[in-house]
């Protein structure tokens, strides 16, 4: 009988000593946290390192198109590749890994082709097409993938729908 | 309690344009929108219209002001008819008041009034819990020149050095001249503001400016 009441007691004391240094831990997270709340560039640059550190993986913008009139892949492919060259230059557009990969005419819906660190940047460029020679389009973007037949089921699905 | 997207500042022409930017505005992901009309038959129309179409709807009125004097005429009694102010200030006083001034919402900065925004105006917007708007049709009208780009770019680095609250807007005119969230915030990112201040300006500033309008 005893000796289970020592074995309980050892048992219970570390638990309770695991417990303490668990709350300790804790503590001192809470305390870096609250540290690095007050210096938000040093949490930026930390950030950014491990953004370095990805991996780039390669991401598909499903988009959409409203215009007053018809379009051709080849009108909105052209523009599109002249508004990514404008702003990013031919470096650029290497980095964003951008491509022009597809674009429905009956649906009005399209695929672009860039990476996981500039689909942002791609989608904001996107933004700036506002006119292809007389015609005026607004671009949405509806969806971003990780596949390119996961992008192109999305085209379906939203097809069937219209 | 999600926060969405808003639009602070939709300028339709007429009824009929107003009505394409409502049907739109919804599939693009906005909550709410602030619309400049200037039409008062179109104003009472508003109310059944948000509930027709479930946008929240505001309104807004846009001064653009030389003088002193000027502003402070315009803005008598202007809280009563319209929900959000925005200021495009064309000197350094007018900047100066609209920034102080608790009736004044937002302070407009696009071309031409790029050159009145400093440390002094940010702090004081800080202090008086006002906001700088970016209009980015206003701004892409002007993207061409290089002068214009140099000193947005240059006051963007101020913007992510001090911190002011700042919203983005899309003024659009039309259809074809809405933005889409998403859009907004990468074109943010392509003119220098990290993807955190931008996201914030799009959604949480916005949000932030309406709760302290209805309070």
């Amino acid at each position: 009988m005893e000796y289970i009441l020592i074995a309980f007691a050892l048992l219970a004391s570390i638990t309770l000593l695991l417990l303490f240094k668990l709350i300790i831990v804790e503590k001192k997270v809470n305390v870096l946290v609250k540290l690095l709340s007050n210096y938000p560039r040093i949490v930026e640059r930390l950030s950014k390192r491990i953004e370095a550190k990805r991996k780039v993986r390669k991401r598909y913008i499903v988009f959409e198109v409203i215009s007053n009139c018809k379009l051709s892949s080849e009108e909105l492919s052209r523009e599109v590749s002249s508004k990514v060259m404008e702003l990013l230059g031919r470096r650029g557009v290497a980095e964003i890994g951008y491509r022009f990969l597809f674009f429905d005419e009956k649906l009005n819906m399209g695929i672009v082709r860039s990476t996981n660190r500039a689909y942002k940047l791609m989608i904001g460029i996107l933004g700036l097409i506002r006119k292809i020679d007389d015609c005026s389009i607004l671009i949405i973007p509806v969806s971003v993938h990780t596949t390119l037949n996961k992008a192109y089921e999305k085209i379906r699905e939203l097809g069937k729908t219209k | 309690m999600v926060k969405k997207a808003i639009d602070m500042w939709v300028k339709p022409k007429d009824y009929e344009n107003l009505i394409e930017i409502l049907k739109i505005v919804h599939k693009l992901g906005f909550e709410t929108i602030a619309v400049e009309i200037e039409e008062k038959k179109l104003m009472k129309e508003l109310n059944n219209l948000e509930r027709e179409y479930k946008v929240k709807i505001l309104r807004r009125k846009t001064i653009v002001a030389e003088k002193e004097e000027e502003l402070r005429k315009s803005l008598r009694g202007i809280k009563k008819l319209y929900d959000v102010v925005a200021v495009k200030p064309l000197s350094y006083p007018v900047a100066r008041f609209a920034a102080r001034d608790g009736r004044v919402d937002l302070v407009i900065i696009d071309n031409d009034s790029i050159r009145y925004l400093d440390l002094s105006e940010i702090r004081l917007l800080e202090q008086f819990n006002g906001a700088l708007e970016l209009p980015l049709n206003h701004i892409i009208a002007h993207i061409g020149k290089a002068r214009f780009l140099t000193r947005l770019i240059n006051k963007t680095r101020l913007i992510t050095r001090y911190d002011p609250p700042v919203i983005v807007s899309s003024a659009a005119s039309n259809v074809y001249n809405l933005w889409h969230p998403l859009q907004m915030i990468g074109f943010l990112m392509l003119i220098g503001i990290p993807e955190s201040k931008a996201t914030s300006a799009v959604i949480v500033e916005p949000f932030r400016i309406i709760t302290r309008i209805r309070g």
